[in-house]
């Protein structure tokens, strides 16, 4: 059986998460809280074990929904990928499905992309 | 545009009976964000005629509620809708609408400026004698006229500021550019 | 509308690389007389989203451009938070902040009081931050937030650069205040 189905969803306040097994999630809504929110990352920490102990090949992850996030969010999205080089050893891919008309989503995953090559794979859905 | 800089903030006198319900005199922006009579809050120029009413108005009452206590915050936050609405819907296109609040040691104001055709000058200068001879009777009788219909429209939304909120109203006329403004106390 | 004179259009362009953060301040600020947007506020985080939203709007209603929006939640956002989060705690530190625009350039300013021991590490930020091209230091950003935890101020200022489209500097004002200012073109 997968480990993601055992992963609790939070209800947070501005985002909006959606798990759908083996390896999506979705991300809707604002991400501008001071610190990164613990429920978001620790739900985000669990959810990249499981992925590794399930052994596939990679982590799709649907932020096209995200309108808005500060630079605090910007790093929760850096901290995956530098877990998923160090941690797992490049074990599996991160799949960042964007919508190229949001700014930030345009520039931030680019960086992250360049900065964390053959982990991070950016695609567009809109 | 250029325009008259008003670098004082003028208060309604209450300790004097009312010799008129407006001031020909300087209008224009209170570019001193402090001193003189009070000091800007909050300002903000868009173009008349544009749709920045609803937004503003929302925005204008949360940043009301977090300062002031509740009972100044409602008072204040019909007054900006009000003026503002009738500084977009009448203001002239070629110009600046300016909605401002300011505080001074005891007061808070809002206060919305713009330019518009003489005839709402003559308009706006009689509609708020009406309100300050009877507030009450001006409030009915634009409920009336606003059921009924017709011309001239009627003219609510100021009336309501004085009636409903109790915030006395001040008209500023210079030239073209008409300032009313709101205050009560804190 | 926003008459003065403009700053030249090749100033951004021709100013060297490593000018110090002060003399860019003076160098291109914006002089019209009247900003679109002065807002007075103290320095809470609750406030952030509600200014940052009503901001986005301002800029498409009053730009009508959906891009010119966009970068402007960026830059209220970043600059906000980081003169929230270095704010003096005392009654007297209000945050201000001005947008301005004058013949194809647009302006943010944030007035704060923060914390003396943060200007001087703030002023060695900018100054690491405009020692690069916008793209390059945005980069060297996420670089560094990969590897060094708290790396996040750099990380916001250079969203601010290089999505906000905007050079950015620092002014030291009286009494222990500092203006950060991002200036652009529209």
């Amino acid at each position: 059986m997968s480990r993601v189905t055992s992963i609790p969803v939070p209800a947070l306040q501005s985002v909006v998460l959606e798990l759908t097994p083996p390896n999506l999630v979705r991300l809707s809504g604002t991400i501008t809280s001071k610190e990164p929110d613990p429920e978001l990352t620790a739900f985000l920490r669990a959810l990249q074990r499981a992925v590794l102990e399930d052994a596939v090949s990679e982590l799709r992850v649907d932020v096209s929904g995200l309108t808005f996030v500060n630079s605090a969010a910007i790093r929760v999205f850096v901290d995956m990928a530098t877990w998923v080089q160090r941690e797992a050893r490049s074990a599996y891919k991160l799949r960042f499905l964007t919508n190229r008309r949001v700014t930030w989503q345009k520039t931030s995953f680019m960086a992250l992309s360049s900065l964390a090559r053959g982990v991070v794979v950016v695609d567009h859905v809109e | 545009m250029q325009r008259k800089d008003s670098a004082e903030f003028t208060l309604p006198d209450r300790s004097q009976p009312s010799s008129g319900h407006f001031r020909r005199g300087p209008a224009g922006p209170s570019t001193e964000r402090q001193g003189g009579g009070g000091r800007v809050l909050l300002s903000i120029n868009c173009a008349a005629g544009s749709d920045m009413l609803e937004t503003t108005h929302a925005f204008l009452s949360s940043y009301l509620n977090n300062r002031f206590r509740p009972q100044i915050a409602q008072r204040l936050s019909l007054a900006v809708y009000e003026l503002f609405a009738n500084g977009l819907n009448y203001g002239s296109v070629t110009s600046d609408v300016m909605l401002e609040l300011m505080q001074s040691s005891s007061l808070i104001s809002v206060r919305v400026e713009n330019d518009t055709i003489p005839a709402r000058v003559q308009m706006l200068a009689e509609h708020l004698q009406r309100i300050r001879d009877n507030a009450e009777a001006t409030f009915l009788e634009e409920m009336r006229r606003s059921v009924s219909g017709g011309a001239p429209r009627a003219m609510l939304g100021l009336v309501r500021v004085a009636f409903e909120a109790g915030l006395p109203l001040e008209l500023t006329v210079n030239g073209r550019r008409v300032s009313v403004s709101a205050c009560c106390r804190d | 509308m926003h008459g003065r004179s403009a700053v030249s259009q090749s100033a951004l362009a021709a100013l060297p690389r490593k000018q110090s953060v002060t003399t860019l301040a003076s160098a291109l600020a914006l002089n019209s007389a009247q900003p679109l947007v002065f807002m007075r506020f103290q320095p809470a985080w609750t406030y952030i989203n509600g200014v940052r939203e009503f901001v986005s709007f301002f800029c498409e209603t009053t730009f009508g451009r959906q891009e010119v929006a966009d970068r402007a939640q960026v830059i209220i956002q970043e600059t906000l938070e980081n003169a929230v989060k270095y704010s003096d705690t005392s009654a007297r530190s209000e945050l201000e902040l001005e947008i301005r625009a004058e013949d194809g350039k647009i302006e943010f300013s944030v007035t704060s009081l923060p914390d003396p021991a943060h200007v001087e590490s703030l002023k060695a930020e900018l100054t690491g931050l405009n020692a690069q091209e916008p793209e390059q230091a945005y980069m060297s950003a996420f670089l560094r937030a990969s590897n060094e935890p708290e790396a996040s101020a750099r990380l916001g200022l250079a969203r601010i650069r290089y999505e906000g489209g905007v050079e950015l500097s620092l002014q030291e004002q009286a009494a222990g205040r500092i203006r950060l200012t991002a200036i652009g073109t529209l």
